[in-house]
């Protein structure tokens, strides 16, 4: 595919995209390309519409407890716990008062600290799993006090977090205690950081970089929260992180994007996004991934993930870098649907399907992004 | 300032802090670095009520070199504090090295633990970096001033429970975590040889840390009903809304007691 691609990609609307804009509140070029790349696009529209559809997470830090002692301490205090694909992420399916966080509605303690686009995410399935939404009819605890106000919170037992970005850091392929050295591109709130890690049993080293001040508050009090000791928090561009001359066993590039996949928590994103928006995200993130992948050691892997819909921020990024590094090879996950293998007039490399999508209508978390990226040993 | 290994002194000085909680046994460990926290002026300005304690946060100027943002708080914070300070500006804070003493100037140095003991001075002094591992507390007038994570370290170590320290019910301990002192009443159960006026642990019925107190009484008077026994000077509840919030208010008149 060549490398000049029209970004971002316009798609006529009809009167159906104009009906369903006005229905949902949406800009109407948003819904005419949803119709173009997202399976059964109203049931979607028609669920991200619905606040009793948001599923609430959290991931236990195994740095300071385990799974099986918080659950029965949140048990205790009334939080109803279900198990999840990865062991140490919980649904909670009665998040306390006021739920965490729409930001429509406002702000609690702990969401206050993970004001993340790809946090607060539900629950993930198989590729063959269409509606993990078990008991989604439980009417609970509308009084429990936030999830995001426990002592236990506080003392960092658990991130309050989405599955999909539990599931970016679980493709890392971190072993217990390895020594590796991770670098983290966008680290902010930290919520990818910490997971990290805890992955690692505070060995190795994470670089955590971060380019908004406003933003690195939230970071430091995380990393401090979750009693992170091997993290060295940097204030510079990532896409500039190859001047520092370090190389990366593992680097996580969670691309600053339009947030397409979080509007069920933000329903202001449905129109306060436009086209121009989308191509300085994908600008930025063809550099950030450039960046990233130069900086990776020979056998490395790199997790690309956003949690937008649009292709220009996903498959077109990865091909992107196909082009210009021949040594980037993309490796199958485990979880979510298949990316996609064409857009518009474009025709993606024939891997691209080992890219993972995952949607709110089914698979319950935000929508989201990621490919697995691996660099070829010299 | 960047981040540096410790002096003989300041070792001495955390060697000895480490043995008073019953934890010297885990120094040889940890690798620990110490940075400059910029300044603290002893001369302070009659017309405003800024403490001769105060001090910019680190976090903004350490990184004037790096992004707008970080330089549009330096300015932020110039313009609001301008004139209070008769020693404190960014350019003289950079140029005090780590052995250079003055009259009016006091400094404190913050200390971290970090786990990996493969990076070198000179490669965090190339990255200059906002924070590397941990914050565990502070040193000032040669005295190591623990914060919430080094009280972790005791906990999780002094297995013997050998520290002063105070055990709390859950009514205190959700009180405590919005800032609330400690009614003698309150306390389950306490350090035999607490002295007056001495820092002390406060834990919760599960023995986890939830903040740092000053005992008013020693001994059994730590449970005198009715009365409050302990000040909290540190709590994990306040403890981190101040360092969200630090930054998007420029600064933290506690800066000193945060982490």
């Amino acid at each position: 595919m060549e490398d000049n691609l029209d970004c971002p990609v316009v798609l006529t609307g009809n009167e159906h995209s104009k009906f369903l804009s006005k229905r949902y509140g949406y800009k109407e070029w948003m819904i005419s390309r949803f119709l173009n790349f997202i399976p059964h696009p109203e049931k979607m529209l028609d669920y991200v519409h619905d606040s009793k559809n948001l599923h609430y997470y959290i991931r236990v830090n195994t740095l300071r407890t385990n799974p099986q002692e918080l659950k029965r301490r949140l048990d205790e205090k009334g939080y109803l716990l279900r198990e999840t694909i990865l062991k140490e992420v919980f649904e909670i399916k009665n998040p306390g008062f006021g739920g965490i966080q729409i930001k429509d509605t406002g702000i609690t303690i702990g969401r206050q600290n993970n004001d993340d686009n790809n946090d607060n995410k539900d629950a993930v399935t198989t590729p063959k799993d269409y509606d993990l939404q078990s008991s989604k009819d439980d009417d609970l605890g509308s009084k429990q006090p936030s999830i995001g106000s426990t002592i236990e919170y506080l003392k960092g037992y658990y991130y309050i977090q989405d599955l999909s970005s539990c599931i970016a850091v679980e493709e890392l392929e971190i072993h217990a205690g390895s020594d590796l050295v991770v670098l983290d591109m966008a680290a902010a709130p930290g919520g990818k950081t910490t997971h990290i890690a805890q992955k690692l049993d505070n060995k190795g080293a994470i670089f955590a970089c971060e380019l908004n001040s406003n933003r690195l508050a939230s970071l430091l009090f995380n990393l401090s929260r979750c009693f992170v000791q091997n993290t060295i928090v940097l204030n510079i561009k990532a896409e500039e992180i190859n001047e520092l001359e370090l190389q990366f066993d593992r680097v996580l590039l969670d691309a600053p994007c339009t947030c397409e996949g979080i509007i069920m928590k933000d329903h202001s994103r449905k129109k306060s996004r436009n086209l121009v928006d989308l191509e300085t995200c994908s600008n930025r993130q063809k550099k950030m991934i450039i960046s990233g992948f130069d900086v990776l050691k020979p056998n490395g892997l790199l997790i690309y993930c956003t949690c937008s819909f649009a292709p220009e921020e996903n498959e077109m990024i990865i091909q992107h870098l196909l082009n210009n590094h021949k040594d980037a090879k993309i490796e199958p996950l485990n979880y979510g649907m298949d990316g996609l293998t064409s857009f518009s007039k474009y025709q993606f490399d024939k891997k691209m399907v080992h890219t993972k999508r995952f949607y709110p209508h089914i698979h319950s978390t935000n929508g989201f992004f990621i490919a697995k990226i691996r660099k070829k040993p010299n | 300032m960047t981040f540096r290994n410790l002096t003989n002194l300041e070792e001495t000085i955390l060697k000895r802090a480490f043995n008073n909680w019953g934890i010297f046994e885990i120094f040889g460990t940890l690798r620990i670095l110490t940075r400059t926290l910029v300044l603290n002026a002893t001369i302070s300005d009659q017309n405003t009520n800024v403490s001769k304690h105060d001090a910019i946060p680190n976090e903004i100027l350490s990184h004037n070199s790096c992004g707008n943002s970080s330089s549009n708080a330096i300015e932020k914070y110039n313009n609001n504090y301008q004139g209070r300070f008769h020693t404190l500006t960014i350019g003289y804070s950079k140029g005090i090295g780590p052995s250079e003493s003055g009259k009016n100037i006091k400094r404190t140095e913050e200390v971290f633990v970090h786990s990996n003991v493969k990076y070198e001075n000179m490669l965090f002094k190339k990255l200059n970096p906002v924070i590397i591992g941990l914050k565990i507390g502070t040193i000032k007038n040669k005295k190591f001033s623990p914060g919430l994570n080094f009280a972790e370290f005791v906990v999780k170590h002094n297995r013997n429970m050998d520290y002063p320290y105070v055990i709390i019910n859950t009514k205190a301990e959700n009180l405590i975590v919005f800032g609330r002192d400690i009614m003698g009443s309150s306390i389950l159960s306490f350090f035999k040889d607490i002295k007056e006026n001495q820092q002390v642990i406060i834990l919760n019925h599960n023995k986890e840390v939830i903040g740092l107190g000053k005992s008013r009484y020693s001994g059994s008077l730590i449970i005198q009903p009715n009365i409050i026994t302990i000040d909290t000077t540190q709590d994990i509840g306040t403890y981190y809304l101040k360092s969200e919030n630090r930054l998007s208010k420029s600064i933290d008149k506690n800066i000193g007691h945060l982490l």
